[in-house]
């Protein structure tokens, strides 16, 4: 990747340089400017090593460095200079030893392995540190100039991986080779170590950069404006970079107050992220799946970490929050970062005591699949950085280096073999290199074909998938011909949906080229294997028996060896199943909407399935007669018998025509719509279809016909009512003894005096009573109901 | 108004216009005392419902006509409601619980025990002895032949749980696809469907009656491409008017645009075998089942079609390949890859068939 930085012969090692160039270099010194001895490029670094007893030592390394170390090209093939190109496009050369030395001294002062802790250290500390350190070394100097001696024989950036350790780790490591993991052991320790691309790696930087403002009350300084970029170069920032908003907000953060960085496991996502976070003086909180990542947990850690008040305290230094693994959090923490990432609202200082708790410190948010649905709200707050996968050369010569320090014996195309085998995945190099180093010392070809170490299981998309059945795999020197088919049922099961695979080959091979020769033995081959993968299909979905599903995959591995070519596929990801289903589940709908508006003695006849493939067509044709009038007045007598048996049926079936308004025009269509079940397209009508006004009239009289008929059962339950009622009314109210009135507690209630009322006026109320009295409870079926028959009723005249 | 189909429907026992013999074996069973089960079978258009509502109304009268379409609502154990349209009178209910799927098990349970469990009211209240024999309510049971396994088995001890109260009537197709416990606790009723000569019969009635002209030779045709459904060859006929009146005797016979849309499949696939075609016509297949043709009733109708324009040499084993596939369908949840899976295979066997042609022309 940094080959299109800077020369494109370049290789390897180079990104130390890159330290001098932007970012990282400023950081280094900004933190580094209170005390000498840490500056990069300052002669202070020689000054401060001469000071010590231990620096005739020290350069008698640097210089075996350079006469002994064959095996690191760019070194022995520059010799003492590298040319370096600077952010003007200027090139300038700096010599190495200077470099490497400043490396020795600054990596040689024990520091738990952060240099940059160094500065908040008072001087008089590190420098007691440092006496006590080099009084123990002197204790033991031959086993110490022995490997000593070997670390010299790595580039540089390994050397200090031993030495920063405190206290004597080095020889107890003699003792015992294999107290830790390797992909802890070797884990870049700063920035200069990271195998990621240097590109991506400086993004980062610099955005945590952008929160010096906030969080260390910093000037940002910004970059001077690139003048000439190398078109190689912009598109390699277009292709895996995005631009980097370098624009504050109002409480001073970036623009964009997270970066989301996505990329398969294995890359270096995580150490990326501590890595950086420490360079920029960062103290990092790593947050991760296993950790409780409900809302609540997940609200109190992230303020617990960004919002700590004793900020810049003697030893404290501010947090920074790794996030690793947020696609697996569930949505609801996702959005309480959300939340804090809003920017401060205008209105301030009004209520200070709810104010909202908002992000002031860097988080760094680590996936690996940015496309979730989870993340979506992030990725718009977020800078999206994809890591690209590291190059196989690159990560082989990482592991040339370790394995030489680990002192087993390798060869090189089988490092090769086995990083492309995990497919450039650091860690599981490591941790199989390790396995093969614990059993026997040595790598070979053979182990690395014959081990099973190194597979990885990560989540494929379908793409993927169909894109490693329908093409043959480039012949590469590692893995020969015969791995293929093999290794097709494991791509597809990586994926996991067999039905989904199933469906997307139906839809892809059959627009593959050069079929046309195999119609009598691929393509109903083909249309076999499928069937059988149905039958597999839903005999598991059926019995629920899971164990078939082990043959799920071997029809993607047929179709592989069968179609499978170099000719790059154009893949068809129509899901042809998907569109078929909405379609007819609208025609279910138009179907079930039919039957339900049918009247009953037309349901009595006919099913679902018969109205739909024998009735329908034919009722299609039949409620389109050619009329010669569109005028119900002025039909003729054997239109209107045509017209009314038109209607008739169409009421029968609850058709109506109802007007649409489409693209400024009107027109009918049928409800529920039964054209669309019926027709078919690229078949000519056999019926003319009804003019917009026959249509017109068609749907006035259907009108009028249903207000008719709601009215007629309007009448006809009127009609019964006033039967009813004049029933009541024939039948003489027997004359009853007259009841004794109680009231709630029993006493029995006088009427009122009826003295003073004439009698008149008493014998009404008498019979008002009889009546009222008279009415017997009737229940009468209600069929539907209609608000013009509604009519008040006191609970007197009911009972 | 209706469709002639419904006007000229037969009401009483008496009024059937074939299988008379049968017609006077139903009004015996009704009358004779106890009504057993019954399963009704027998091709589509045959006249089945006819016949069990005509039974119907010799059983409890012109009651039964008085029809009502209702909703019920069930829930299943997972508590997920299924609803289900019903259409019932006083005295009997009919409902097609595959329409609900795979959960007419629920349907059919709860159904029948709400059925079964209460009295009808309406016979018990007659207190005539005779009368009271029929103190059962009938459940028509619609498309038997597409109960799942469940279902079927569901309905086994409800039939004799419940005899007292209750009968059924099942209705299908096919008996095939019923399980054997059940066709042996029925009475299983055949009606065949109607002969050619009785179908035309029929049209000419009707034609009488609605005093149109038919010319013998289109009621001839209309019977011949109605095979046998009598429903389709009353519709055809009223559509034949609808289209084009006066009669005449060439004229052609309407058919569902699902038929020639099968049948232009066939000649598309006769026509040219390619992967380009069969690419078209797996999309016209989509079409067909995406209008809820059955799969099956393309099946069946693409190798009629596809028969009509074969050689005799490659048509046993065309057939075999067809029963192989449908058999495999039914197995399958994906009709689409089974329809077009026959398709590729009829179109290589032709193809080879072709070039062994050409060979022995060579």
């Amino acid at each position: 990747m940094e080959d299109m930085e800077e020369e494109p012969s370049d290789t390897l090692t180079r990104e130390d340089e890159e330290e001098e160039e932007a970012p990282a270099g400023r950081s280094v010194k900004r933190l580094a400017s209170p005390t000498p001895g840490c500056s990069s490029d300052s002669p202070d670094a020689k000054r401060v090593r001469s000071e010590s007893p231990s620096g005739d030592l020290e350069i008698d390394l640097d210089t075996s460095t350079h006469e002994e170390v064959p095996p690191v090209p760019p070194v022995t093939r520059w010799a003492n200079v590298f040319p370096v190109r600077t952010r003007d496009g200027r090139l300038s050369l700096v010599p190495v030893r200077s470099t490497n030395s400043i490396e020795a001294s600054t990596e040689s002062v024990p520091s738990n392995g952060e240099k940059l802790s160094l500065l908040k250290k008072p001087f008089w500390d590190v420098f007691l540190e440092a006496e006590a350190e080099l009084e123990r070394l002197r204790q033991v100097p031959v086993s110490h100039l022995d490997t000593s001696a070997e670390n010299a024989a790595l580039p540089e950036g390994y050397a200090d991986v031993e030495e920063t350790r405190p206290g004597g780790h080095r020889d107890s490591r003699e003792q015992r080779p294999n107290d830790e993991l390797w992909t802890e052991k070797y884990k870049p320790k700063s920035f200069r170590d990271l195998l990621s691309d240097a590109a991506l790696n400086r993004m980062v930087l610099q955005w945590l950069k952008l929160w010096d403002a906030c969080v260390f009350n910093k000037e940002v300084k910004k970059p001077p404006p690139v003048p000439q970029e190398t078109n190689e170069r912009k598109r390699f920032f277009q292709r895996w970079l995005p631009e980097l908003n370098m624009e504050l907000d109002k409480s001073r953060r970036p623009v964009q107050p997270v970066v989301l960085v996505a990329g398969p496991p294995g890359l270096g996502k995580t150490t990326l992220a501590h890595v950086l976070a420490r360079h920029s003086g960062y103290n990092v909180v790593e947050l991760n799946a296993s950790d409780d990542r409900s809302p609540e947990a997940f609200r109190s850690a992230l303020e617990s970490a960004t919002q700590m008040k004793s900020v810049l305290d003697k030893e404290c230094r501010p947090n920074c929050l790794v996030i690793d693994e947020i696609d697996g959090a569930p949505s609801q923490s996702i959005a309480v970062l959300l939340n804090m990432l809003k920017p401060e609202p205008a209105a301030e200082g009004k209520s200070k005591k709810r104010k909202p708790k908002v992000l002031t410190r860097p988080v760094i948010c680590i996936c690996n699949d940015p496309w979730g649905p989870a993340l979506r709200q992030l990725r718009q707050n977020a800078i999206l950085i994809q890591v690209p996968s590291i190059q196989t050369q690159r990560l082989s010569a990482r592991l040339q280096n370790i394995l030489r320090r680990e002192r087993m014996k390798y060869d090189s195309a089988a490092l090769q073999a086995l990083a492309e085998k995990t497919g450039n995945d650091i860690r599981s190099c490591l941790s199989t290199l390790q396995f093969l180093h614990s059993r026997k010392g040595a790598v070979s070809m053979t182990d690395v074909t014959a081990t099973n170490v190194g597979n990885k299981d990560t989540q494929q998309t379908l793409g993927n998938v169909l894109h490693g059945i329908f093409s043959k795999p480039r012949e590469t020197q590692t893995s020969g011909r015969r791995a293929r088919s093999s290794d097709i049922p494991g791509l597809v099961q990586s994926f996991g949906d067999y039905e989904r695979v199933n469906q997307a080959l139906f839809d892809t091979y059959i627009s593959r080229q050069g079929l046309d020769s195999e119609m009598t033995s691929k393509v109903p081959l083909s249309s076999e294997w499928l069937c059988f993968a149905d039958q597999v299909q839903s005999v598991i979905m059926s019995t629920q028996n899971y164990s078939l599903m082990a043959y799920g995959s071997f029809t993607a591995a047929r179709f592989h060896t069968m179609h499978a070519s170099y000719r790059p596929t154009k893949l068809v990801m129509n899901n042809s199943h998907v569109e078929n289903y909405m379609k007819s589940q609208k025609m279910k709908h138009h179907l079930s909407s039919l039957l339900s508006s049918t009247t009953p003695s037309m349901a009595a006849q006919y099913s679902g399935s018969n109205i739909l493939l024998e009735v329908l067509p034919f009722v299609f044709g039949i409620i389109q007669p050619q009329l010669k009038s569109s005028n119900v007045q002025l039909l003729n007598d054997e239109d209107r018998t045509k017209f009314r048996a038109a209607t008739g049926v169409m009421s029968a079936f609850g058709l109506m025509f109802q007007q649409r308004h489409i693209e400024g025009r009107y027109s009918f269509e049928l409800e529920p719509n039964i054209e669309e079940l019926v027709r078919f397209p690229g078949i000519e009508q056999s019926f003319t279809p009804l003019t917009y006004a026959a249509k017109l009239m068609f749907s006035r009289t259907l009108e009028l016909q249903k207000v008719r008929s709601s009215e007629d059962s309007v009448t006809s339950t009127v009609r019964a009512k006033k039967v009813t009622k004049s029933l009541a009314q024939v039948s003489k109210p027997a004359i009853q003894p007259e009841r004794v009135r109680k009231d709630f507690f029993g006493r029995v209630i006088k009427k009122k005096s009826l003295s003073d009322e004439s009698p008149s006026q008493q014998t009404e109320r008498e019979q008002e009573e009889a009546k009222s009295e008279s009415y017997s409870v009737y229940y009468r079926f209600k069929e539907g109901f209609s608000n013009a028959v509604r009519k008040n009723l006191k609970i007197k005249q009911i009972l | 108004m209706a469709l002639y189909v419904d006007k000229y429907r037969p009401k009483d026992l008496e009024k059937l216009d074939y299988h008379k013999k049968q017609a006077s074996w139903l009004k015996g069973l009704v009358n004779g005392g106890d009504l057993p089960h019954l399963l009704v079978y027998g091709p589509s258009g045959a006249g089945k419902k006819t016949r069990i509502m005509a039974t119907l109304k010799e059983l409890f009268g012109s009651g039964v006509e008085r029809l009502r379409i209702e909703q019920q609502v069930f829930t299943t154990q997972s508590k997920k409601k299924i609803e289900i349209r019903t259409l019932s009178s006083n005295y009997h209910i009919e409902v097609n619980p595959s329409d609900v799927g795979i959960q007419d098990r629920v349907v059919i349970q709860e159904l029948l025990k709400n059925i079964a469990q209460t009295q009808n009211v309406a016979v018990t209240a007659v207190q005539d002895d005779k009368e009271r024999k029929k103190a059962f309510k009938v459940v028509i049971l619609t498309e038997v032949d597409r109960l799942s396994r469940d279902a079927q088995h569901a309905l086994r001890r409800t039939m004799e749980k419940y005899m007292q109260s209750c009968r059924l009537i099942l209705v299908c197709n096919s008996t095939t696809k019923v399980i054997p416990a059940i066709r042996s606790r029925c009475l299983g009723i055949r009606v065949p469907a109607p002969s050619s000569s009785e179908i035309v019969g029929i049209l000419n009635y009707i034609a009488k009656k609605e005093s149109l002209n038919l010319p013998q030779e289109l009621a001839q045709k209309i019977a011949q491409s109605s095979t046998g459904n009598l429903r389709k060859a009353i519709l055809m006929l009223e559509a034949c008017r609808v289209k084009q009146y006066p009669f005449s005797a060439d004229q052609d016979v309407i058919l569902p645009d699902w038929e020639i849309y099968i049948r232009d499949t066939a000649n598309e696939i006769i026509k040219e075998q390619t992967p380009q075609k069969l690419f078209d016509v797996r999309q016209r297949l989509y079409e067909l089942l995406s209008h809820l043709v059955p799969p099956q009733l393309i099946f069946e109708e693409l190798l009629q079609r596809l028969l009509e324009k074969t050689d005799d040499s490659i048509k046993g084993r065309i057939i075999a390949e067809a029963a192989l596939y449908e058999h495999r369908m039914h197995l399958g949840s994906k009709p689409i890859f089974h329809l077009e899976g026959f398709v590729a295979k009829y179109m290589a066997v032709y193809c080879e068939y072709q070039e062994e042609a050409a060979a022995m022309f060579d």
